[in-house]
């Protein structure tokens, strides 16, 4: 029922990422908790990829997922992810730590428990260098790379800061020791999961230049995965929307901030506050994200929508294709009759 | 028209019964709480029904039969005077009991007091309870024992004072630990900016949060202050003579050693068990309040859940 | 909505509800014993450094701030939980720093607060019931006078299910109304709220926003808006308050700091907000501010903004510039705001209006 994925760079080059009909699954006393179902999407060679989505969405499990660093209880229940062609799942326990660092990187919120606070950051950099096969190196070898990461990431002194602990960085410039680290070997593909959420707005900036300046210069692709909708619209350029473990919207940034399609993309677009909405109300979704652990059958979205009809709430919507998007709703259901669809007036949201 | 929910809560006395229930429950799921919690009962019980439980009197003398062995008549054989020793170990839970619990509420009542006013106002009143504390833990607790008692002089009461004593700080340290991390808590501020006394602040939004690791570690302290009585009986100063105390049955028993062991076979099973036991229930406690997190979140597992 | 042309100063007495003028929160290092005995320099921590606003009955001031602005210590001091170094706060013309224990009871029911984190700034052990008449038992509010929990709960938009549940089964925008609710409870007139929307999703975060506007207006309430957040104060607040380091370094009408701000961090703030329209964000990220914010226990001389500062020289470093007033009830904290342009206006209200 999913549309083939439609990525910037199909039929030219096989894309860096693909995830196909991704599905993940906690188990729990409760019973299995289904925090990813049908997930599909790719990040082609040097894009940057916005996933946005609310806490409980499943954004972080999907960053987890795509490197298999999901916790014990945590599996990949179906689909597939493919990392420059091949799948993920089926790679060894060497291959897959050659992955990790290497091909992908990842970076996390909070620096300060990604770095070991007894060990100086150069110590680390250069146990980082040596984790991937580069023990022949000489130490004064590593470290004038590290050096040269960290200069890169906009440390001043980087030479005397390679001898400091974590602690005596401040918070925005752990972060950058962080991607320091994870460009140490050059990935292809950057992770960034919620790297900005406890930054203060000026460092914020600051960090989200430094990633677009990175994929600029050296090509690196980004997922950027974030709560925060105005992170979003500043440097991806292309967005997927998450909710109740679900892929809802797919689009190029422009498209998706102007047009939205999916109710739930309208109804968050709407629910920012910002200067231009003084005097009014924002429009505040009703009803709350459904539990995991009791989904009703059907669209996720159904209960809290504005548009629902019956078909909704019998059986979910696949991921459509529209154009260069696609859509999760029912709305946009072509086979579907006039008469059995939702309608929605272009422009308006309705909460 | 009254609405019922106009009265404020359940108070924090009943939210403590309740859960201290729940508590137990989750303790006796385990193994070694199971076990910990029958020593511990089986130990009260025998303790308050001692003259239905022990076949004579602790100080029946039968000298025909001294230095027995295990018999039908006495099933942990006889001291040197002829004493049953089953009866002798079963009145000696009551001595040990007796001075037990009260010196182990005693200090957690003292320590719980000093702990919190050293952890509540801070400052210069903090590092004077420390100073105490620290002096006071300098020793070890026999030695202090031994020197209280000589000042005091052997009684049951004064044994009760001297051992509180030696174990106070213990409680006045995890209490001052414990209030200062609950300081810090937003709750605390926003209850302050209520305009709660500092009364009211400590009983209702302190005290219930810094509670469930008191009592695991009065569980851990009972073998403490039993050993420690045991010990001071041993040396003769404990309580005086003829009581049955499980140090003085030792002490009697070291004597005679060579001629009939029982005697110290009875009081050393006795004095393991009843530590094996406590310690156990202690440990379960532990796990169940798990106090990796702080006591707060730990109870809350126990709370009602959602759905 | 007008802002009345008013001079910061000379307010008319019976408007402002809250007047602070000059205070200063200095906590000292603790550096230990030894440290203190041989004399040695013990550091101070000036988190509040002579700060000076009015707010008016019935506005809502925003207080925008990074981390180490002090913008939260200020508030703390103001509602008594720090003590003040110096300076003045009155409430209604009743000055509030002089107060001691008892004396700040009859206080406390004029003025609440709503901290940051939605749980944990409830108490864990008791139920919402419990929590929301918490306020009349310790205040001793006659039965007459006390609302019900099941009209407290109203006023916030909770069902009357809340009542019987312990914070931690509340989401963060139940528990945050919730706060609002106890808060409200002694029907104060001055509300000081804390990063409101933080920790909340983008829906949650909404409906509290537009259940504190709706209250404001049905309860007449006051409000000091405490907030990194741009978009919320650019949404909510009538006059906003700029902090940096412990001190103010603008304050004027919302409107006319959102879109004429005079100093360059208040400028750099706006510019460097990310806002999600994607159409504003193209060049954004070429005027970056660089540099660290600096820490409250070793701020720069002078004007604490000079090392970040494109238009600073040798007077920033040397001289703490001086709240000016502007007219319009305007004031800014810099030498040059005058001689300054900066060369992109600060992002104009063009995205899409709802």
């Amino acid at each position: 029922m999913t549309a083939p994925p439609v990525s910037a760079e199909s039929a030219v080059t096989a894309p860096l990422l693909r995830i196909e009909d991704l599905e993940v699954v906690y188990y729990t006393d409760a019973g299995p908790l289904p925090a990813l179902s049908d997930v599909s999407f790719e990040v082609g060679r040097g894009e940057i990829v916005g996933v946005v989505g609310e806490s409980g969405c499943g954004k972080s499990t999907l960053g987890a997922a795509l490197l298999r660093l999901l916790p014990p209880n945590g599996a990949l229940a179906g689909g597939h992810v493919f990392v420059e062609g091949r799948d993920v799942a089926g790679l060894s326990r060497g291959e897959l730590r050659s992955l990790r660092g290497r091909t992908v990187s990842m970076v996390f919120q909070d620096p300060l428990t990604s770095l070991n606070p007894t060990f100086t950051i150069g110590q680390q950099m250069i146990a980082a260098q040596r984790a991937h096969a580069r023990d022949h190196e000489s130490k004064s070898e590593l470290r004038r790379r590290a050096a040269e990461a960290l200069t890169r990431v906009g440390i001043p002194d980087a030479a005397q800061r390679i001898d400091s602990h974590p602690h005596e960085f401040s918070g925005g410039m752990r972060q950058r020791v962080m991607i320091a680290i994870a460009l140490l070997h050059e990935p292809s593909l950057l992770i960034a999961d919620e790297i900005t959420s406890a930054l203060d707005v000026t460092l914020e900036a600051q960090i989200l230049k430094l990633l677009a300046e990175i994929n600029e210069t050296h090509g690196t692709a980004i997922l950027l995965i974030s709560h925060n909708l105005g992170v979003i619209a500043e440097i991806c350029r292309r967005v997927v929307v998450m909710y109740a473990g679900r892929t809802v919207e797919e689009g190029d940034v422009l498209s998706i901030f102007d047009d939205p399609l999916h109710p739930y993309t309208r109804a968050l677009l709407a629910a920012v506050p910002s200067r231009e909405r003084r005097g009014a109300l924002l429009a505040a979704i009703p009803g709350r994200v459904p539990s995991l652990l009791a989904m009703p059958p059907g669209c996720k979205f159904a209960d809290r929508c504005g548009h629902v009809r019956e078909v909704c709430r019998e059986r979910e919507p696949g991921f459509l294709a529209r154009g260069e998007r696609r859509v999760r709703c029912f709305i946009y259901d072509e086979e579907l009759a006039p008469a059995d669809r939702p309608v929605t007036t272009a422009g308006t949201v309705t909460p | 028209m009254a609405d019922i929910r106009t009265v404020p809560g359940r108070g924090p006395v009943v939210t403590a019964l309740v859960q201290v229930g729940r508590v137990l429950r989750e303790v006796a799921r385990r193994p070694g709480g199971l076990f910990g919690l029958i020593v511990v009962v089986g130990l009260f019980v025998v303790v308050v029904a001692a003259p239905l439980v022990a076949p004579y009197s602790a100080t029946q003398q039968d000298i025909a039969n001294r230095l027995a062995g295990p018999s039908l008549h006495h099933l942990l054989g006889t001291d040197q005077l002829g004493r049953d020793l089953l009866s002798r170990v079963i009145y000696g839970a009551r001595i040990a009991m007796a001075v037990a619990v009260p010196a182990v509420l005693l200090a957690m009542a003292v320590g719980l007091v000093v702990g919190l006013i050293a952890g509540y106002f801070g400052g210069g009143t903090d590092q004077v309870a420390i100073v105490g504390m620290d002096a006071v833990q300098a020793f070890p607790a026999v030695i202090l024992a031994l020197a209280l008692l000589a000042v005091l002089g052997p009684s049951l009461r004064n044994v009760v004072i001297v051992i509180a004593v030696a174990l106070a700080p213990g409680y006045a340290r995890v209490v001052r630990a414990m209030t200062l991390a609950a300081k810090q808590n937003q709750y605390i501020e926003a209850e302050l900016s209520l305009g709660v006394s500092a009364a009211r602040l400590t009983t209702y939004h302190l005290l219930p949060n810094i509670a469930p690791p008191l009592f695991i570690l009065m569980a851990m302290d009972m073998p403490s202050a039993i050993a420690i009585e045991a010990g001071l009986s041993f040396l003769g100063l404990g309580v005086p003579p003829p009581s049955p105390s499980w140090g003085a049955l030792l002490a009697d028993g070291f004597t005679y050693v060579l001629i009939s062991p029982w005697a110290i076979l009875a009081a050393s099973l006795a004095l393991i068990l009843v530590t094996v036991g406590f310690t156990m229930l202690g440990e379960a406690l532990r796990d169940v309040l798990d106090p990796k997190l702080s006591g707060v979140r730990g109870v809350n597992r126990l709370m009602p859940r959602a759905r | 909505m007008t802002t009345p042309e008013r001079d910061a100063r000379t307010t008319p007495e019976r408007d402002v509800l809250l007047r602070v003028r000059d205070l200063r929160t200095y906590f000292s290092d603790h550096r230990g014993v030894v440290a203190r005995l041989t004399r040695r320099r013990v550091g101070q921590v000036q988190a509040v450094d002579g700060v000076s606003f009015d707010v008016v009955r019935g506005e809502t001031l925003g207080l925008v701030g990074e981390s180490g602005s002090g913008k939260s210590t200020l508030a703390r001091t103001i509602l008594g939980l720090t003590p003040a170094t110096a300076g003045s706060a009155a409430l209604d013309g009743r000055e509030l720093l002089s107060l001691r224990g008892r004396q700040w009871r009859p206080v406390r029911r004029r003025m609440q607060m709503i901290f940051q984190d939605p749980h944990s700034s409830l108490s864990p052990r008791f139920r919402v019931s419990f929590l929301l008449q918490e306020p009349y038992v310790v205040h001793r509010v006659p039965a007459a006078e006390r609302s019900t929990v099941d009209e407290l709960l109203a006023m916030v938009g909770l069902s009357d299910e809340q009542a019987d549940k312990y914070p931690h089964e509340l989401s963060g925008g139940q528990a945050r109304r919730v706060s609002i609710a106890r808060a409200l409870a002694l029907h104060p007139e001055l509300l000081l709220a804390d990063e409101p929307t933080a920790g909340l999703d983008v829906s949650a975060a909404a409906s509290v926003l537009n259940l504190m506007k709706d209250l404001a207006r049905r309860l007449g309430l006051t409000y000091v808006l405490i907030t990194h957040d741009l978009n919320v104060v650019g949404y909510f607040a009538d006059r906003i308050a700029v902090m940096y380091v412990g001190q103010l370094v603008e304050l004027g009408p919302a409107e006319v700091i959102l879109s004429r701000p005079k100093h360059p961090y208040t400028h750099a703030l706006l510019a460097c907000a990310p806002v999600p329209d994607p159409h504003l964000n193209q060049g954004h990220l070429d005027n970056v501010l660089g540099g660290e914010i600096p820490s409250p226990h070793d701020p720069p001389s002078g004007c604490r903004f000079h090392p970040r500062c494109p238009f600073a020289d040798a007077r920033c470093s040397d001289e703490v510039p001086e709240l000016e007033e502007l007219g319009g009830g305007e004031a800014v904290a810099c030498h040059h705001w005058r001689h300054i342009e900066f060369d992109d206006a600060a992002p104009v209200a063009q995205g899409q209006a709802t």
